[in-house]
């Protein structure tokens, strides 16, 4: 194996001032697997965004599979591939001519772009509503067809920011299973969560974000083995809550019922 | 030969630093798109059949307007007043309906992190745009192109060289605005951008509009300028360039149209070349930078002023509902981008009369009497009319138009009062300030109490005026539905029709003016006929709403 697939160095993003992203560094080999956590406004989609190529970094440089992201950022786009949180797709498209613009926008020829995308999209169970427009999928169908996107090029990075959402539990499981398969086979994986028990049993190495600074990064075991606690949803509390949980909730719930109605 | 000019195109596209291949399936997914899209909630909203109904308004526009120029003016006037007309439409239209076509940052979520170089983006956005100014352009033109052939000293070859000189000046009108959004992007602060935006736009829409009305008044010093032989003034005037590039293809080697020709042809060279090569370069990271901008944190208001607004509501909107729509529009009226964009430029529409009647010395008091009609004092209170059908056409539409699944959830029970809370909301956040206004401005000439029963009828009227609009609304709950392009310009175009209708209702009221007694009693009817008219009309949108409601839930 070369050097590494991810390379990030003193990366930092400030929005009107306010440090987003703080600073941070880190190494992803390929074949690696690698969850990012953070809590909400951590840092974490400010981070994938900036690995992708949509925010330009306020410092630091990014360099994908040994190309500098901010000084040949077409050629490091050809080699990721990335599902987006929210959004990012025509709706007004069918699933079919979605893919095809997609695949288009990489030069895939057009024998390879249709086969992929009927054998992607059959795989997913979509066979049947592939020309139907996009407007009428449920939030799963669209994540599906976003992950389809993400892999038709058969990129060697790949940025997933929360990909389970809206996913029924047998395609969760079957993208999982193929997260897998796919980091056997070399390709290196980041992927962005905020579903613990999930990045505990995918990822092969785990990296804390808390408010914009990398407080933890390590596998499992290591992380276990250095903060004491017994899953990953306890390295996290500790790590990333000063407050209560259970308080917290107990405030809220109390709130609510005193309101009546 | 068809291969060989395809393949010649596609080395000048990646001279230019475009990749021919993503350009021609963006571009056909964006016009697509365009053409697909379509107001969930309305019936036949879509921009063909909108693209097609402004064109034919802008066609008919056209067509009266050349019917009366042809034989007065010599083919240089006519062509210059036409293409002035054309360029300040189509810079008018790129400002309101293509600032997102341009400047989407939204669009970038979803082809940022695609191999797409800077220079292709910005070209798929820029031919999308161009797509839609070559049939506007054409629309405004082609009356015009064919009545020149029969105006004075023109030749038959007139249609043949003015109507491609005049898609010529819309493509550099709509460039030069193009251009403005370049130059904007380059120097404000990228996080202030989208707000900055708002009111630049707000600014130049302004000037525009006060520019079109002014220009229309300064004709006649064109013609005068002309006699005395100082018209090499047009040289600052770009419908003077391409009016004396459409003189030199009909052959007429003058020297000032040889030098206004080549003026105008050095300045669109100048235009794509340097401006816009610059500005495609750039273009993604601008994009970018504009996806990170955060909107600023406000300061919260006052408790002084909080309780003032809350007293306010209290007062106006005494049920929740309605008290819910008038926060609600009046919030929306302050704050969101695309309508403050669309409904606050024309409050140019008062200033230029107010200033054209200064002018023309037509700015006379109508209470007394005169021997001339005195236009401005009435035209000036177009403005309330013209807000109201830009108003009720921009209602249903809205950027932010997903979150209107809230009014569908919540029991909305009394709908009647909710649409009163609408009407409210604008009456008292525009048309109410604005009509003082103009009272306030005009009483710097006339009689104070002239000036302010003048604004008080005007008020009224634009208040009967709403009460009918709102009897042919059809959108829904206000900001429910996805903006399609071009439709808001045809609503606001057909709006402009209605304009002679309530000039008319003026004309009529004149004769009350010279009675001293019968304005105020016109006064009173008025508000009490517009009470009548909005509450009817409120009753008949909050049927259709439930009707609507109901047959959306049989739907599911």
């Amino acid at each position: 194996m070369s050097g590494p697939m991810i390379e990030v160095v003193n990366l930092t993003k400030r929005y009107n001032g306010v440090l987003a992203v703080d600073q941070i560094s880190f190494t992803i080999a390929q074949g690696e697997i690698v969850g990012y956590l953070g809590p909400n406004g951590a840092g974490k989609s400010t981070t994938v965004k900036m690995l992708t190529g949509i925010l330009r970094p306020t410092e630091g440089t990014i360099v994908i599979d040994g190309l500098d992201l901010l000084k040949d950022p077409i050629e490091v786009k050809r080699r990721i591939g990335y599902v987006p949180e929210t959004g990012g797709m025509y709706e007004s498209l069918t699933a079919y001519e979605y893919l095809q613009l997609v695949g288009r926008l990489y030069h895939l020829s057009e024998e390879i772009l249709d086969h992929r995308i009927e054998e992607f999209l059959k795989l997913f169970g979509l066979e049947a509503v592939m020309h139907e427009r996009l407007s009428s999928y449920s939030k799963g169908m669209k994540q599906k067809v976003l992950i389809s996107a993400a892999l038709l090029h058969n990129p060697k990075v790949l940025f997933l920011d929360e990909p389970l959402t809206g996913l029924d539990a047998h395609s969760a499981l079957l993208l999982k299973e193929l997260l897998r398969r796919l980091a056997a086979e070399g390709k290196t994986i980041f992927y962005c969560s905020h579903i613990l028990d999930v990045v505990e049993r995918t990822c092969t190495r785990v990296i804390i974000i808390h408010k914009g600074r990398i407080v933890a990064d390590g596998t499992v075991e290591q992380l276990k083995e250095l903060t004491r606690q017994g899953t990953l949803e306890d390295i996290f509390k500790q790590l990333t809550y000063s407050s209560d949980i259970e308080e917290l909730a107990q405030a809220f719930a109390r709130s609510i019922l005193e309101m009546g109605g | 030969m068809r291969h060989q000019l395809l393949v010649l195109l596609e080395r000048i596209a990646r001279r230019f630093g475009i990749d021919p291949h993503q350009y021609w399936h963006l571009l056909r997914i964006s016009l697509l798109l365009d053409f697909r899209r379509q107001s969930a909630l309305s019936s036949g909203q879509s921009t063909p059949s909108a693209l097609l109904t402004t064109c034919l308004v802008y066609g008919l526009f056209s067509l009266l307007f050349a019917l009366f120029t042809f034989r007065v003016l010599d083919s240089f006037h006519y062509s210059l007043i036409f293409l002035s007309y054309s360029m300040l439409m189509i810079a008018f239209i790129v400002l309101s309906e293509f600032g997102a076509t341009i400047v989407s940052p939204d669009d970038y979520e979803i082809l940022g992190h695609r191999p797409l170089a800077s220079r292709t983006y910005f070209a798929v956005k820029l031919s999308n745009l161009l797509f839609y100014i070559l049939l506007i352009g054409s629309a405004l033109n082609v009356f015009p192109a064919l009545f020149g052939a029969f105006s004075e000293s023109a030749e038959r070859l007139f249609p043949l060289i003015y109507f491609p000189v005049a898609l010529l000046a819309c493509l550099f009108s709509a460039m030069l605005v193009v251009l403005l959004y370049g130059a904007l992007l380059r120097v404000i602060n990228y996080e202030k951008f989208k707000d900055a935006l708002v009111y630049v736009q707000i600014i130049f829409s302004f000037i525009l509009f006060f520019g079109y009305q002014v220009l229309l008044g300064t004709i006649s010093y064109w013609e005068r300028a002309a006699e005395i032989g100082s018209r090499r003034a047009l040289l600052i005037v770009p419908p003077g360039w391409f009016a004396g590039l459409v003189q030199v293809g009909l052959g007429r080697w003058e020297r000032d149209f040889v030098l206004w020709a080549g003026w105008g042809m050095l300045m669109t060279g100048f235009l794509v070349s340097a401006g816009l090569r610059s500005f495609s370069l750039d273009y993604s990271l601008h994009l970018a930078r504009l996806r990170a901008a955060t909107a600023e944190r406000r300061r919260a208001q006052p408790l002084f002023r909080r309780r003032i607004a809350h007293a306010l509501e209290w007062l106006l909107a005494r049920s929740p509902e309605e008290r819910t729509a008038f926060y609600f529009v009046g919030r929306m009226l302050r704050r969101d981008r695309m309508l403050k964009l669309r409904l606050y430029p024309a409050l140019g529409f008062p200033l230029a009369f107010i200033v054209l009647g200064i002018m023309e010395k037509s700015l006379t008091d109508p209470f007394l009497p005169g021997k001339k009609f005195p236009s401005a004092a009435f035209l000036t209170v177009l403005v309330g009319p013209l807000l109201v059908m830009n108003f009720q056409a921009l209602l249903p539409y809205s950027p932010e138009h997903a979150a209107a699944w809230l009014f569908r959830v919540t029991p909305v029970r009394d709908l009647v009062r909710f649409f009163a809370g609408v009407r409210k909301a604008f009456l008292v956040t525009l048309l109410l300030p604005l009509f003082l206004l103009i009272g306030m401005a005009l009483s710097w000439f006339w009689t104070p109490w002239h000036a302010f029963l003048h604004a008080a009828l005007g008020f009224a009227l634009s208040y009967i005026f709403l009460g009918i609009a709102f009897l042919f609304y059809r959108g829904g709950f206000p900001f429910s539905q996805e903006p399609v392009k071009m439709t808001q310009t045809r609503q606001v175009t057909l709006a402009f029709l209605s304009l002679p209708l309530f000039g008319t209702f003026f004309f009529l009221l004149y004769v009350l003016y010279k009675h001293p007694r019968w304005p105020f009693v016109a006064l009173g009817l008025f508000l009490l006929f517009g009470w009548i008219v909005n509450r009817v009309a409120d009753q008949r949108n909050a049927r259709a709403m439930r009707i609507r409601h109901e047959w959306e839930c049989g739907l599911a």
